[in-house]
């Protein structure tokens, strides 16, 4: 009967053949790849008809339930079809059990019957009966088992994969192992491998090949999974590679190549991983990959820096198809893992609390005393449900011997809870978000600290007061005094293509008239953010996309924008910000960087409009008396005063008609 | 009619190691045990650093600091982490706990403050918070709450002399310590102090410097050390008036290196005058050299030598033996590099009839008037003491001038009678506003 055998055919090619009851599947040997997974080589009888099978099998006596995936092939070294099946076991086996009658049913047919009595043999002898089977049916047979296998599950899943390893091991086709040298007109080299989720990997290596551009690159798990990756990866000039080979390749393909790997199953192994290339001659190479990077974050960080590669700007294939599809997978993974695992309350909480107070708390948590020695003296603290949420699960532990320190010398009642992992800047505030009691939400760093009371009630207020207004955040002070934040504006940076988020007037005095006037602004910051809960929740929140707490607060407000809502700037309420102090800042200008252009990406069709709307020049900043600003900074920074004429929006007129304080 | 009781609070008790502050306090709360109105008690950090040894009970942070009086504890600290930047002790349950309990057992109408250090400053919210009816007084010593720099307000930069805190200027003088640490350190000081109902200024500089820092001019008052006076050594015979005194810790902030240095030069100018006039001859009194940086030390005895045989150097001396000491030198110098408050070695000196020579700043210079009971050098310049000195040493009749301008020292019995009707003053208040 006709059959496949194309290789780039899908992974999992079960049989679809007639089937009849009765004369069903005749078991020759099993095995265990897991303990509650279990293998079986028999002929198929009748064929197998489906992938998806249900039964029992009788385990020394008892009855075990099990389900699982067949397969079978027209085998011309027995003679005739081979079938296997993987099942997934309702209770795990012993290695010495003996296994009787298995009774298996498809769509309510019974497919098999077999009356055995066998014991279990081992994976290598069952192997060592398919290993005579032609290459393209040991490549079939090995797609199966991993795609059966990730989809029994198991409860070992270690030692499935070991078994699946050592499956592929023994009936995989070898090639000629790649070869670094002048005289070899082909090679293949692997220089990294990380770990972007539980089925998806990056990739950083290069090839080369004298008789132009590879027809097939393949990525195989240590599982035996397999992706084709000559179509998808993303290729870059690897200077070092064309002067050691002293020239480059004839197709003139760029030697360095990066790509995000999604894989058709699960993979655990860490070590294992292979990559085969077929150049233009039809020659195949393959090449052993080192260790996965199984660390998120050094797998972040390793990836992030690679943006520098990206040739053009224009398209940031790169940046698009490759990094930000394993960035934000393992963004993902996080947020997958990230719960409050521990909710602590200390006091009483407030009865019926109007806004509930987030603050994450990331390395720095000597923040919580210095909050609380301010909040103090702050009725409208204690009358609000405050949040602390612990990004840092390994200070879980101080946190709350802090906290219980804390609480009977300050009184102020707070919760804590601890994330199970850390999860980011946008995952802390949003499981806090998830916890929250009041009916507004303010979203406050950790540095930041009041300079007296009032600021909450005057946030509310303003927030009240206009239906439109979607978030509203004060000015913010650094300790010297100067601005940190009186709104936020994007900046368009021509050499690199992409749109920055800028603080207004950041570093002048905070006395400036420009920065006085409350308005509506491009984006305010979510360091200190009053926002409608059930609007925040209904959201999803901030973006986790974002790496370590950047431009989550922009794509907020952005996301507003577009559902008619305003960010509201008012200086009536001031704090202090101590910014800067929680990350050291290599890794946030990396981190920086990408946030940007994934911002830029993501919004680059909407900011020229808000820009155009709502970057305003203040009319106070014309009269802005410098003397007042500190001078050094106000003459290292100049003021952004463009003029362009167009129609006044209302909002704009009413913020106009507002004195300068 | 019940007394009242004021509780005191030290950072250290006197009997553990000597200090200005500490011997200014315990005098105070000797004082203070005469009157017929208030009770006082006194509560001395207790333990490491300062004492060798530490608690010796289980299960308590408290113990007694004498046999005798049942009023004088210590409590002890040891096994708390105390964090120097924010001054705060970081486990707090010795504020909850163990404070908490303290303060329940003593229910003291007044907690007056002498200091914080090694207890903390978030202990004030402890007295605050356990007893809500209570007058806290705070008397401030030095410039400890503004300044990191073991509140001397000298810059780490060439000893400069500071008369501006800021997160930016701190962070220069300790540039591992980041500038928002600072600011929020201020602001954590200065949480406590809003519970404190008033502060004590020995010195109108002191006071002056604290408004700035951001005191509220209504909740702060001068009022200067008292003290208990003492029986002069009666030995002011006739003789030339060139010996000079120094007593105080050898330290770089008490500037006995300054007045080594002035004693070279002298030494060296007298070698030229072939030895005509008059060469004054310095004794040293204190202690401390061990503890200070190798670096003073070494400097210090390299002075010492090159000073040759107008130097004494005498070290460590008993509080009994000060009047002789007093009593054996003209002049008292006092050439502090750092602005000090109201330095007890002042009062010692005039309560014993001697004029000083100082330093022309601060509370030196607020205490000592210029020509009137002493003479003022220019703060760190050995050159200008020098001169000083000699002029001092050679000028016939001056001594004797400088000496009867004198004034009386502050007797400790009119500080305390103005300290108990500053706290029933503040518990008047305290209970209307609590009421």
């Amino acid at each position: 009967m006709p059959r496949s055998r194309d290789r780039s055919a899908s992974i999992t090619s079960e049989v679809a053949a007639e089937a009849s009851a009765g004369d069903g599947v005749t078991i020759s040997q099993s095995t265990l790849l897991a303990p509650d997974v279990l293998l079986c080589l028999g002929s198929p009888g009748e064929k197998l008809r489906s992938d998806s099978l249900h039964g029992s099998v009788i385990s020394d006596g008892v009855p075990v339930g099990c389900s699982g995936y067949g397969f079978s092939w027209d085998s011309p070294t027995s003679g005739g079809d081979s079938c296997l099946m993987v099942l997934r076991l309702a209770a795990p086996l012993a290695a010495e059990a003996r296994l009787g009658r298995l009774i298996l049913t498809t769509d309510g047919r019974i497919v098999s019957d077999s009356e055995g009595s066998s014991d279990l043999t081992d994976l290598r002898s069952m192997m060592r009966r398919i290993s005579p089977e032609d290459q393209p049916a040991r490549q079939r047979i090995l797609d199966f088992l991993v795609s059966a296998a990730s989809k029994a599950g198991s409860v070992a899943v270690a030692q499935l994969s070991e078994s699946l390893h050592a499956a592929r091991e023994a009936i995989r086709e070898r090639h000629v192992v790649s070869v670094i040298s002048r005289d070899v007109p082909r090679a293949l080299y692997v220089d990294s491998i990380m770990r972007a989720g539980h089925d998806s990997f990056y990739l950083r290596g290069w090839s080369w090949c004298e008789s132009g551009s590879p027809q097939q690159v393949t990525a195989y798990s240590p599982e035996g999974a397999r992706v084709d990756l000559v179509e998808s990866m993303y290729r870059y000039p690897r200077p070092d590679i064309d002067a050691f080979y002293g020239r480059s390749s004839a197709s003139g393909d760029d030697a360095g190549f990066i790509a995000y790997l999604q894989m058709p199953a699960l993979s655990e192994l860490l070590d294992g991983w292979i990559l085969e290339m077929e150049d233009a001659s039809g020659v195949i190479v393959e090449h052993a990959a080192p260790a996965v990077t199984d660390d998120p974050v050094a797998a972040r960080d390793s990836i992030l820096a690679d943006i520098s590669h990206e040739k053009s700007a224009a398209t940031r294939s790169l940046l698009m198809d490759q990094v930000y599809p394993a960035i934000s997978r393992i963004q993902t993974e996080r947020r997958s893992a990230v719960r409050a695992e521990v909710v602590e309350q200390y006091g009483t909480p407030p009865a019926s609390p109007d806004v509930s107070i987030i603050v994450p708390l990331y390395k720095r948590i000597d923040f919580l005393e210095q909050q609380l020695a301010q909040f103090v003296h702050d009725p409208e603290i204690a009358r609000s449900d405050l949040i602390y949420v612990l990004d840092s699960p390994e200070l879980g532990e101080a946190l709350l011997q802090k906290a219980a320190w804390l609480y009977p010398l300050y009184r102020v009642p707070f919760r804590v809870a601890i994330l199970s992992v850390n999860g980011g800047f946008a995952f802390a505030n949003n499981a806090g978000a998830a916890l929250a009691r009041g009916r507004l939400l303010l979203l406050l760093n950790s540095d930041i600290l009041p300079d007296r009371p009032g600021w909450l009630g005057t946030l509310r207020e303003v927030h009240d007061h206009d239906p439109t207004i979607g978030a509203v955040a004060p000015k913010l002070l650094f300790e010297d005094g100067s601005l940190q934040h009186a709104g936020m504006f994007f900046q368009h940076d021509q050499r690199t293509r992409s749109w920055s988020n800028e603080h207004y007037f950041k570093g002048l005095h905070g006395s400036l008239p420009a920065a006085n006037v409350a308005r509506q602004v491009p984006a305010v910051t979510a360091a200190c953010m009053l926002i409608d809960v059930e609007r925040y929740r209904s959201m999803d929140g901030l973006r986790g996309i974002y790496v370590q707490g950047d431009y989550e607060d922009s794509d907020l407000c952005l996301r507003l924008y577009e559902q008619g809502l305003r960010s509201w700037y008012t200086p009536e309420a001031h704090l202090f910000h101590l910014e800067g102090q929680s990350y050291p800042s290599a890794q946030r200008q990396i981190a920086g960087r990408y946030n940007r252009l994934i911002h830029t990406e993501l919004w680059k069709d909407v900011i020229p409009a808000v820009m155009a709307e709502l970057d305003h020049p203040s009319p106070a900043a014309f009269s802005m008396p410098l003397s007042e600003a500190r001078s050094a900074q106000a003459t290292s920074r100049p003021l952004r005063l463009r003029q362009r004429p167009r129609v006044q929006s209302p909002v704009v007129r009413a913020t106009r008609s507002r004195a300068p304080r | 009619m019940r007394r009242r009781k004021v509780l005191y609070v030290l950072h250290n008790h006197p009997k553990t190691r000597p200090g200005g502050a500490e011997a200014y306090a315990f005098e105070t709360y000797l004082a203070m045990r005469a009157s017929p109105d208030w009770e006082p008690i006194l509560v001395a950090k207790g333990g490491p650093p300062l004492q060798p040894i530490g608690r010796l009970h289980s299960g308590t942070q408290f113990g007694p600091a004498s046999v005798d009086d049942p009023n004088q504890y210590f409590c002890y600290t040891d096994g708390y982490g105390y964090d120097w930047i924010y001054g705060t002790t970081t486990d707090k349950e010795l504020y909850t706990k163990h404070f908490r309990g303290f303060l329940d057992a003593i229910r003291p109408d007044v907690v007056h403050f002498q200091h914080t250090q090694f207890l903390g400053y978030d202990l004030i919210r402890e007295v605050r918070n356990t007893l809500p009816h209570a007058a806290i007084l705070y008397t401030l010593h030095e410039f400890m709450p503004i300044c990191h720099r073991q509140g001397q307000m000298v810059r780490t930069i060439a000893n400069e002399l500071c008369d501006e805190e800021s997160p930016r200027r701190c962070h220069e003088c300790f540039p591992d310590i980041d500038p928002q640490t600072f600011f929020m350190r201020k602001r954590f000081v200065q949480s406590h102090f809003a519970l404190v109902d008033r502060f004590i200024a020995p010195s109108h500089f002191l006071l002056e410097r604290y408004v700035e820092w951001g005191i509220p001019r209504d909740r702060i008052l001068f009022e200067d050390y008292g003290r208990t006076a003492v029986a002069r050594f009666a030995s002011d015979h006739d003789r030339p008036r060139d010996r000079f005194g120094f007593f105080g810790q050898f330290n770089p902030y008490k500037g006995a290196d300054v007045l080594l240095e002035a004693m070279k030069l002298l030494g060296l100018a007298s070698e030229g005058l072939d030895g005509e006039g008059p060469v004054p001859h310095v004794w040293l009194h204190g202690a401390n050299l061990d503890i200070q940086a190798g670096e003073f030390q070494t400097r210090f005895r390299e002075l010492l030598e090159s000073a040759g045989d107008n130097v004494t150097l005498v070290g460590t001396y008993r509080h009994a033996d000060l009047a002789r000491l007093m009593a054996n030198v003209d002049w008292v110098v006092v050439p502090s590099i750092w602005w000090e408050n109201s330095p007890l070695v002042i009062q010692e000196a005039f309560m014993h009839g001697r004029p000083v020579l100082c330093s022309d700043i601060g509370g030196m210079a607020e205490k000592v008037e210029n020509g009137v009971n002493g003479l003022h050098f220019a703060v760190g310049d050995p050159e200008d003491l020098a001169r000083t000195m000699a002029r001092a040493a050679g000028s016939p009749g001056l001594w004797e001038t400088l000496r009867a301008g004198i004034p009386q020292i502050y007797p400790m019995d009119q500080h305390v009678q103005r300290l108990t009707e500053l706290y029933g003053h503040l518990l008047e208040g305290r209970d209307a506003s609590v009421a």
